[in-house]
């Protein structure tokens, strides 16, 4: 194991360091680490696999989403928002920073995916801020940290992959993720508010104190998006569409929107689509590349050693769910999430459960940990969509988005010291 | 040699514009099936299969254009620090190193379809799709990919600059 | 040697821990020399409906599918999911005695070995309202997965949606969705009875698994090797099917003791469900010629 192991850290430090685009650097340490250690055809493998993830019907919702964004940039809809929710939240420390995480957290209710929530919220959210006097790493952070809140509350299409390949109720699967899920957003807004009232120069001005009349004539610029929330999750909801199509509802919506405000033109879609494009052929990259390095590493045996080796420890279950969660904050670092969880359950699960602990509870455990893996460089897809976003240097959003991560390490322990905050919800409602 | 980016630069865009194509046509045929299935209790039979189609299209048929326009993520923290002549050289053999990956990617996709072409397989779904199509439409977004590198090297030994500048604004 | 094995299906379900046992009885049969190692839940990325085309190229030397998820590649495969063709397990045996030549020979011309086959339990309606006439099929929005349910599923009267597996439970959550079909053990792992009332055992078609080494693989173990592989696939195929009937029953009882109702169709219902599906074995015969010789001898073999 460590041959294989060090010989794909190597190349992949290497191939980074030196400037490689990060898809094709992880797509080498998957070919070449197969061609060197394993006897078998790695083009026929790597094309499989590369048909196999492109057309994974879970990403989908994906370019949904963010056409979604594009279509959404070019209204009003960001302006009004942020006009409407202005004279409501001038006392509250932080202000309208933590629009990025209501946003998502809002957001995270329609969307399965973690890029995807991240990309639509912060199309919409961080210029303005950024227009509005809002210091851009307090916001980036914000935005990285709280879009991978797409997949801890429901719908999350992790969660159902955790359930279907744990023979776990999806359901209380969904329903464990909303307490954590939840407490996750008021530790990031807690967070954002200590940390602009301490850093100078993290918030504009505070606006002038407004009437009454005023702040309902806000409230009336608030009805677009409201509208469209409750367009989309209604649809989903109401058993219109499917979490898949309720992307395309977005987009139905988006588009609804922009033809109200006559913004609705052929120069608009086009930029929309281009944009959409781009940043869908960016994550597309890295993904493959990701999604077949984790292959490389089943085959391998990469992820059954090292689970071996940790069962071999007999551990106390305290330290082996510690162990686990730096063991998947280390696969995080380079690989997808989802990946991570197919290639690790088969192994990781049984140690767990034999442990003792709930299947349930191991499932939201699973997900924080991804949700971590976003947003951990090198490899974080929130990291790089909010680069594409912000055109920022990737070393400065990793470290804006650390604290973050902190505190989601913060709620894994939380998690380990009082389980019924995952498990209180599902077991009430059964 | 002038002729040659020029042809790569256009098969990008062209890449580009299928991708966005594929896009609106996810879409627009999610759209249709919401209202198909919630008010007609009917479902179009390609939905779900095309959607993935549509997918693989949109995730790499605009790629090369894509790497044209400085989307694609790398990592300069390093290459950085280096001085101007040391980054030219880092920049091409990154470039070169990037080609032969993909020219191993592209080449396997390639032969994944022919294949599929030979045997006559085809999707297990109602519209019983050759798969030739799609999977040669990856293939090509692949390839694209490719001479999109390519072209990126040879501006590199030429000491022209890769890439379009204003990535802000697009081209498609 | 040491040959990674695909398998698309979850590390609990029955057939990959068949698989498990098979891949021990390997290795402790071969001394340790052949080492099978299961990757379950699509670890390698090999999609079900990607099979057979995975270990034709050499992909992965091993790999479990269902037969009627690979149809694209080799049509045949599918004569067992024809509806209402094979009524019980003994019959699927007959099916099997007659087709499995020619699988072998189709799967030979693809590069590849079956050792052996294990059919999913036989398969279900799953609704959300009672079924008490054919026309209360009329409407209901039935979760397929491919042409053949497709079709049939219209013919029923019902609306054939197509639908991605991770939107199938929010999908009954949300009353996207108001029925599907499938084995009880599929059933019981996801837990419909949250979401869905009434079972049917319609026993509509079947689905065999198969497990299939890649040929070029395959020659390069020794003759004692293959042989090894080959009796003990012989001698636990029939214990995997035993296990596969045996599961019908014993989810059908986990499914009721967690509140579904669990009946057969009345026999007017399956009357008529044959009598609208009855053609889809021509159909079936027109697209794959070889298919109709079996066919009758098929019926002939099981007529009363
Ligand atoms: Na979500
Ligand atoms: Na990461």
């Amino acid at each position: 194991m460590t041959a294989p192991l060090g010989f794909m850290a190597g190349l992949l430090l290497l191939t980074l360091g030196g400037g490689v685009w990060v898809g094709f650097s992880l797509l080498s340490v998957g070919i070449l680490s197969l061609e060197v250690f394993k006897n078998m055809k790695v083009d026929r493998f790597l094309a499989g696999d590369l048909w196999s993830s492109t057309t994974a019907l879970e990403l989908v919702t994906l370019p949904l989403f963010i056409l979604m964004g594009e279509i959404l940039f070019h209204t009003r809809l960001s302006e009004n928002l942020f006009a409407g929710l202005a004279p409501f939240v001038r006392r509250l420390p932080g202000r309208l920073t933590h629009i990025t995480v209501l946003g998502c957290t809002i957001f995270a209710a329609v969307s399965g995916s973690s890029a995807a929530t991240t990309a639509t919220v912060g199309r919409i959210t961080l210029k303005e801020l950024e227009a509005r006097g809002y210091d851009r790493t307090l916001s980036a952070g914000a935005l990285a940290g709280a879009g991978t809140m797409g997949l801890l509350i429901p719908p999350s299409i992790p969660l159902i992959v955790y359930g279907v390949l744990a023979e776990v109720s999806i359901l209380d699967l969904f329903i464990a993720g909303v307490i954590p899920g939840l407490i996750l957003a008021a530790l990031f807004m807690s967070w954002i508010g200590l940390a602009a009232s301490f850093r100078t120069g993290a918030l504009p001005p505070r606006e002038p104190s407004t009437s009454w009349g005023h702040k309902a004539r806000a409230l009336v610029k608030l009805l677009p998006v409201s509208v469209l929330i409750v367009f989309v999750l209604g649809s989903m909801y109401a058993g219109f569409a499917s979490v898949t199509e309720a992307a395309a509802v977005g987009v139905l919506g988006g588009l609804v929107l922009a033809a109200s405000e006559g913004q609705l033109s052929l120069t608009m879609l086009r930029k929309a689509l281009g944009s959409t494009v781009r940043t869908c052929s960016m994550i597309g990259l890295i993904l493959c590349g990701a999604l077949f390095l984790s292959k490389a590493m089943a085959r391998l045996a990469i992820p059954t050693d090292v689970a071996a080796a940790i069962q071999a420890l007999e551990l106390s279950p305290t330290l082996l769910i510690l162990i686990l969660m730096v063991f998947y904050l280390g696969l995080g670092c380079f690989l997808d999430g989802l990946s991570t969880i197919v290639m690790t359950l088969p192994v990781t699960l049984p140690l767990v459960l034999a442990a003792g602990f709930d299947p349930v509870w191991f499932g939201i455990f699973l997900i924080v940990t991804v949700e971590m893996a976003q947003i951990t460089p090198p490899i974080g897809f929130n990291l790089f969509v909010i680069r594409g976003l912000t055109g920022m240097p990737l070393g400065r959003i990793a470290w804006a988005a650390a604290p973050f991560c902190l505190l989601m390490v913060g709620l894994v322990l939380l998690m380990v010291a009082f389980p019924g905050i995952v498990t209180w919800l599902p077991e009430r409602l059964r | 040699m002038k002729i040659l980016l020029k042809t790569i630069d256009a098969l990008c865009v062209a890449g580009a514009v299928v991708a966005a194509l594929c896009a609106a046509a996810l879409a627009v045929i999610l759209i249709i099936e919401v209202v198909a299935t919630s008010f007609f209790a009917w479902s179009q039979p390609w939905a779900v299969e095309y959607s993935g189609y549509l997918l693989a299209a949109t995730l790499f048929c605009g790629s090369g254009w894509t790497l044209r326009d400085a989307g694609h993520v790398r990592v300069q923290v390093l290459t950085n620090l280096l001085p101007p002549g040391a980054q030219r050289a880092a920049d091409m053999l990154g470039a070169a190193f990037a080609l032969g990956v993909a020219c191993f990617a592209s080449w396997s996709m390639v032969e994944y379809a022919v294949r599929s072409a030979g045997f006559g397989s085809t999707s297990v779904f109602p519209t019983r799709t050759p798969l030739v199509y799609p999977q040669g439409l990856l293939a090509a977004g692949l390839v694209v990919l490719t001479l999109g590198l390519l072209a990126r090297l040879i501006r590199l030994i030429r000491g022209e600059a890769p890439e379009t500048s204003g990535a802000e604004e697009t081209h498609i | 040697a040491e040959w990674d094995v695909a398998f698309p299906w979850g590390a609990t379900e029955f057939h990959t821990v068949n698989g498990m046992a098979y891949a021990r009885a390997v290795e402790e049969a071969t001394g340790g020399e052949v080492k099978l190692t299961i990757h379950p839940g699509g670890a390698l990325g090999v999609k079900a409906n990607e099979s057979l085309r995975a270990v034709e190229d050499g992909a992965v030397p091993m790999a479990e599918y269902g037969m009627f998820q690979n149809v694209g590649d080799v049509p045949i495969l599918g004569i067992e999911a024809i509806p209402f063709l094979v009524k019980d397990y003994a019959q699927l045996k007959v099916m099997h005695s007659l087709v499995r030549p020619i699988w072998e020979a189709e799967l030979e011309k693809r590069n590849q070995k079956p050792l052996y086959m294990a059919p999913w339990p036989s398969q279900n309606f799953f609704t959300k309202k009672e079924i008490n006439t054919f026309e209360d099929f009329e409407g209901i929005k039935m979760r397929t997965y491919d042409a053949n349910t497709a079709t049939m599923v219209a013919r029923l009267g019902m609306a054939a949606l197509q639908m991605n597996n991770a939107d199938i439970v929010p999908a009954l959550a949300t009353g996207k969705l108001d029925a599907v079909m499938t084995s009880g053990s599929t059933a019981a792992a996801q837990k419909y009875w949250e979401f869905l009332d009434h079972v049917y055992n319609t026993n509509h078609l079947w689905a065999t698994n198969v497990l299939v080494v890649n040929l070029d693989y395959w020659s390069e173990l020794t003759e004692e090797q293959r042989g090894i592989m080959e009796s003990l696939a012989e001698k636990m195929e029939p214990e995997f099917w035993a296990i596969s009937e045996a599961e019908h029953a014993k989810r059908m009882a986990q499914l009721q003791e967690n509140g579904m109702t669990v009946q057969a169709p009345s026999p007017e219902i399956l009357a008529k469900m044959r009598e609208v599906t009855a053609d889809m074995a021509d159909d079936f015969v027109a697209r794959v010629p070889e298919a109709g010789p079996i066919i009758e001898e098929f019926k002939a073999r099981t007529a009363e």
